[in-house]
């Protein structure tokens, strides 16, 4: 409790926090959707090729998945429109926080699959150089905070839904 | 109850609701980030419709299908009669080409499905069970060494095949001579897999008794022995197979379409090359324990090679090694390279041919060259085609074609790149 009021005190509520996280989720949003829409639109796509990379852990349960062709399908399914819906949902801020939950532990398992862990080498050559933290654990962490800090009922599709939470009629004047 | 809404002219509030109020104010703040998808929407279409259209202008100007190759069968649907097949060398290569034919050995089987049982992946049993049946019956077996002989009758007899429906099959017959085998009443076909320096003799001996022969490459060791194959095949009207990997390669096809659109302009060079590093590779076989003087019938074996040695296991083993028995690097490997280019640009022989190389690394008494290369000339074709060889190192070095607009490397996948000089 102590710390909790610490927080507040510290940090005030204003117009450009929520502005700072409001633009945070739409931009992660923007990033699902067309990850999931470039893969909808893609004849070619299929998970094969990242699965069959997996390391670490869970190399042999993602593998596995490529051994399946009725798993393979279910997660090429789930990967493109779970990417699409949660891209949709953070971006107008419906369902906002099953959105962001929902996101991250989709990272977790991208992250887990393919994790830039030492000694690791892909033969999918990364944009970037990663010593275990990677652009996946860094929007994963982004998506845990934009679901402690749920911003869709405030400026989102949530706030018609769902209303505005009591703090933010309280703001709105 | 308080007025959540302060907005001047907001809505009446419904009695004992709190989400009643909807406002101006929260269907701006609701509504806030649909201009950004709006955005996204356009920015969408705007790239799919510019990323498409420059692929529709590359192929319609190269006049190039987005349809993959079409593969044309490799053998006709009609089920004939039943083909009473021999196999004359049960070495490696045999054992590989009478599977194919639907009858495993079953050690193979109870490894294939070990493999299986680790890597889900692995759907070699699988793949091979899922095989047509041939409609042929394996009935004789001729090998020069005791073991592989008899590792073909187990496979011969291994109800456990393509379309096997668990009844026990008779079994083949173990011949001790190839021509014994070929007397045979019970033999329709012969499938030859032993080293080169047979593959002629037994070729013409098989038309002459007047077996079917299917054969694979290299056809005969020595250039004469090509012309009396000829003459024997055309006059005893047998069916004569020439059996060669990598003649059903998507990549190939395709390139076969790209160079006759003539997207890479005159082709000038092409450059293909072999690149093994291993032992394996460089045909340095395990010899097998059981392998002796007793187990081996090496009069058999070095039958019509040119140079008669003492028994040796090396030779026996790794006959790919020396000219008495194949054909080194030129005809083992070099033609798997010539042929898929002459698939793609139909070149067939060349005006002229020169050749060098040496044995530089596996100095094992052996002596075919571990590195070689040939130069080709095609002048009427304006065009050199070079192979170069090594045992010694794997680096990929592929199979160029050298144009004039673009160059194109083939492999496994297939890549075109622009000239921009």
């Amino acid at each position: 409790m102590a710390q909790q009021k610490k927080l507040s005190e510290a940090v005030t509520c204003t117009g450009w926090h929520l502005g700072a996280l409001v633009a945070l989720r739409v931009l992660i949003g923007w990033h699902f959707l067309y990850e999931g829409l470039a893969k909808l639109f893609n004849p070619y796509w299929s998970s094969t090729g990242y699965l069959l990379e997996a390391k670490g852990l869970f190399a042999g349960l993602f593998t596995s998945i490529v051994a399946n062709p009725t798993a393979l399908r279910i997660v090429d399914w789930l990967n493109i429109w779970g990417l699409t819906a949660i891209g949709l949902g953070l971006m107008l801020g419906f369902l906002t926080r099953p959105a962001a939950i929902a996101g991250a532990v989709l990272l977790v398992l991208y992250y887990l699959c393919n994790p830039p862990f030492i000694g690791y080498t892909y033969s999918v050559h990364a944009e970037g150089s990663y010593l275990i933290v990677n652009k996946n654990l860094i929007e994963l962490c982004a998506l845990i905070v934009l679901a402690l800090f749920p911003t869709g009922r405030i400026v989102g599709l949530d706030r018609l839904v769902f209303g505005p939470p009591q703090q933010a009629r309280a703001h709105a004047v | 109850m308080s007025h959540h809404d302060r907005n001047e002219g907001a809505q009446p509030e419904q009695a004992g609701s709190a989400r009643s109020g909807i406002g101006r104010r929260d269907v701006l703040k609701g509504l806030a980030s649909i201009p950004v998808l709006g955005l996204f929407v356009y920015g969408f279409l705007k790239k799919r419709s510019l990323e498409e259209n420059r692929k529709q202008k590359i192929l319609s100007e190269l006049g190039l299908g987005e349809a993959p190759a079409v593969m044309p069968a490799s053998a006709g649907s009609k089920r004939g009669d039943l083909i009473r097949l021999g196999i004359i060398g049960f070495g490696g290569r045999g054992e590989d080409l009478i599977r194919a034919a639907g009858f495993a050995h079953p050690d193979w089987v109870e490894q294939k499905r070990r493999d299986a049982e680790k890597n889900k992946l692995d759907k070699w049993l699988e793949d091979w069970l899922k095989q047509e049946d041939l409609n042929v019956a394996l009935t004789a077996v001729c090998d020069v060494f005791d073991v592989r002989a008899e590792r073909g009758l187990a496979a011969s007899r291994n109800e456990f095949r393509p379309g096997g429906g668990g009844t026990p099959l008779p079994g083949a017959k173990r011949y001790r001579h190839y021509q014994e085998l070929l007397a045979s009443k019970d033999v329709d076909a012969v499938i030859i897999a032993t080293p080169d320096h047979w593959h002629a003799q037994m070729a013409i001996d098989a038309a002459e008794a007047g077996k079917h022969v299917y054969l694979e490459k290299c056809m005969t060791r020595t250039e004469e022995e090509v012309y009396r194959l000829y003459e024997a095949v055309t006059r005893t009207g047998i069916v004569f197979q020439l059996g060669h990997q990598n003649r059903q390669q998507a990549t190939h096809a395709k390139a076969r379409e790209i160079v006759q659109k003539g997207i890479l302009g005159p082709i000038t060079l092409v450059e293909t090359t072999t690149n093994r590093n291993s032992p394996g590779g460089a045909w340095v076989y395990d010899i097998h324990k059981d392998g002796s003087p007793q187990t081996i019938d090496w009069e058999q074996f070095q039958g019509p090679a040119p140079h008669k040695v003492p028994f040796s296991l090396e030779r026996f083993f790794r006959w790919r090694c020396w000219f008495d028995y194949g054909t080194g690097l030129s005809g083992d490997l070099l033609s798997h390279e010539y042929d898929a280019v002459n698939q793609i640009l139909e070149l067939g022989i060349p005006h002229s041919a020169v050749a060098s190389g040496g044995i530089y690394f596996y100095k094992d008494g052996r002596d075919v060259p571990d590195v070689f290369h040939v130069v080709f000339e095609y002048p009427e074709r304006n065009l050199t085609l070079i192979y170069s060889a090594t045992l010694a190192s794997n680096r990929n070095r592929g199979k160029v074609f050298m144009g004039h607009d673009a160059a194109m490397e083939v492999g496994g996948v297939l890549t075109v790149t622009a000239d921009y000089e």
